[in-house]
């Protein structure tokens, strides 16, 4: 295996803060908006224990993707992300529907809809590439993200998606914080906690599918759960939780994208997951909530 | 006649038949009143009922003659410890301060009055030195006191509270059942589903006897007898010499 840094990495950082080529420039401006809104949408996953339905949405994209590329005829952007927030939005709903029935746990329930809709998509996938088309070439970057494909119009879209969702997340932050702290007190004052349940599957179906091109299919559940989780070690208050959460989306996106154009064949989701990763080990250890400070739990103190 | 608050027929049920089974009282203000029963009675689930955080089948609840939303907007709950996430990122200011969410709504600003009524609520509960702490960093009892300062905080005519004494230091009991008084006392309506059948004639007025049914209710004198317990508990009560009762622990 050759060195990590060569005068050949060194050569490519220059490069790409440069800024001269604009895909170079979208990668860093799309991992960064991704960072930011699946922080702040992932966040309330989190705290609602809601953390593995982010996963089975963000695989369930990928029928929906197929299934636009198959009717469209060509990778048409706009087709592609329409499929994957439908069969995303199913997906989230189908979870709730048999998790209410009765046998079948919530955990079951997601384990269930994740594997099914990601094995079809997969097979989907290895049909598209048999078939002759030649256009199928960009189409499996779907899967670990490629934030170097990320169009103009793609990071477009993204970026008014993101100042929706978090501007959403803004105005009606009392709403979603009462309803994930304490649902029954939230509806005695009158806050429709099915409205904001539902609210939140819409959110964070939109922030999957605006995030699939650069994250990937894979592991943009990571990008929503990792960061706002490193972020409970770090403060003891929710809008922190948000900020600091964000902050470190952005920082882990944008060293992705980084490590992603420095090395050849290193996909930009792997990449990005790996520094929020290790944001969260820093936090789990030496934050002021962390193991090492606050022994990573309550302390329950036994007098008044 | 108008009551503090009336609820008549209600029903609630989980889907397996009803926990809460044509359940009717009225209160009048200043009532500080114990529901009592066994696990499983539904105790619980009438107050979430009466709260509107669960849909009855059927009944209804008026306060002062008002009805459905207006009615239970009027209501303020404390819920059961074991209920709450306690590594949730909230300061025991910031619980408090939702207590006031139902006035200023979604992004109206604190006035200097409901910046008072925060304050006030959490030095009543005696826990003025924490307020910045995260709520799980308390004491039982500490967290107790922050989710009866909420309701405080509310200024609501009607409390319900579930369980408030499980598990809490002796002094945080008095602390509690001090400002339980005080509240009936200043003519609010306090009903407290309340585990300790030792302490129920001590603590409250008037008792409501229930398992799913309403087996009775009025003063605490005439309702606490050996004969009524026995109906609620069943087989888990024995009546012991001197009149007084040992129930079996769930």
């Amino acid at each position: 295996m050759q060195g990590f840094f060569t005068s050949e990495t060194f050569a490519r950082a220059v490069e790409f803060f440069s800024f001269q080529y604009s895909f170079t420039v979208y990668a860093l401006l799309a991992s960064i908006l991704v960072g930011a809104v699946c922080a702040v949408v992932g966040a309330f996953l989190v705290l609602r224990g809601m953390s593995l339905l982010g996963d089975a949405v963000g695989h369930a994209t990928l029928p929906g993707v197929c299934a636009a590329f198959v009717i469209v005829g060509a990778k048409e952007m706009g087709a592609l992300m329409i499929g994957a927030l439908v069969s995303a939005f199913i997906a989230a709903l189908l979870v709730g529907a048999i998790s209410d029935k009765p046998r079948t746990r919530p955990d079951a329930a997601i384990g269930i809809i994740l594997s099914v809709f990601f094995g079809i998509g997969i097979l989907m996938l290895s049909y598209i590439q048999n078939s002759p088309t030649a256009a199928q070439a960009g189409l499996d970057s779907f899967l670990f993200g490629n934030a170097a494909a990320v169009s103009r119009e793609q990071l477009y879209l993204l970026a008014g998606v993101s100042v929706v969702l978090i501007s959403g997340v803004a105005i009606f932050f009392r709403y979603l914080a009462v309803a994930t702290f304490d649902p029954v007190f939230a509806r005695s004052i009158g806050i429709p906690t099915r409205v904001v349940h539902y609210g939140l599957l819409g959110a964070l179906s939109l922030a999957v599918v605006v995030s699939v091109q650069a994250v990937g299919v894979v592991l943009v559940a990571a990008m929503l759960i990792i960061p706002p989780s490193s972020a409970l070690f770090l403060t003891k208050r929710l809008p922190g939780v948000l900020l600091i959460g964000a902050l470190l989306g952005v920082l882990s996106g944008a060293l992705g994208a980084f490590a992603s154009y420095l090395w050849e064949g290193v996909a930009t989701g792997p990449a990005m997951v790996l520094c929020a990763g290790f944001f969260f080990g820093v936090a789990l250890l030496f934050g002021p909530r962390g193991m090492f400070k606050d022994r990573g739990g309550r302390r329950v103190r036994l007098a008044d | 006649m108008t009551y503090a608050l009336e609820v008549k027929g209600l029903s609630v049920s989980y889907g397996r038949g009803p926990v809460v089974n044509k359940m009717s009282f009225a209160l009048d203000k200043g009532d500080l009143v114990g529901i009592v029963g066994p696990n499983g009675a539904g105790k619980s689930s009438l107050i979430k009922a009466m709260v509107g955080a669960l849909t009855p089948d059927e009944g209804s609840i008026r306060v002062g003659g008002d009805s459905g939303k207006k009615a239970t907007r009027r209501i303020t709950y404390v819920p059961q410890r074991g209920e709450v996430d306690w590594d949730f990122p909230v300061t025991v200011e910031d619980v408090v301060t939702q207590g006031r969410y139902g006035k200023v709504g979604l992004l109206g600003r604190f006035g200097a009055e409901d910046r008072r009524l925060i304050a006030e609520a959490i030095d009543l509960v005696g826990i003025g030195e924490l307020k910045s702490r995260q709520i799980g960093e308390l004491s039982g009892g500490q967290q107790q006191r922050v989710f009866l300062a909420r309701a405080l905080a509310q200024q609501g005519d009607i409390y319900l509270l579930d369980e408030p004494l499980v598990g809490v230091d002796a002094a945080t009991e008095s602390a509690i059942v001090e400002v339980l008084r005080n509240l009936g006392d200043g003519g609010k309506t306090v009903m407290v589903v309340h585990h300790d059948l030792s302490t129920a004639r001590e603590y409250f007025d008037k008792i409501l006897l229930m398992n799913k049914d309403r087996i009775a209710f009025g003063p605490v004198d005439e309702v606490f007898t050996p004969q009524l317990l026995q109906k609620t508990y069943g087989g888990r009560l024995t009546v012991l010499g001197s009149g007084s009762v040992a129930v079996m622990a769930d």
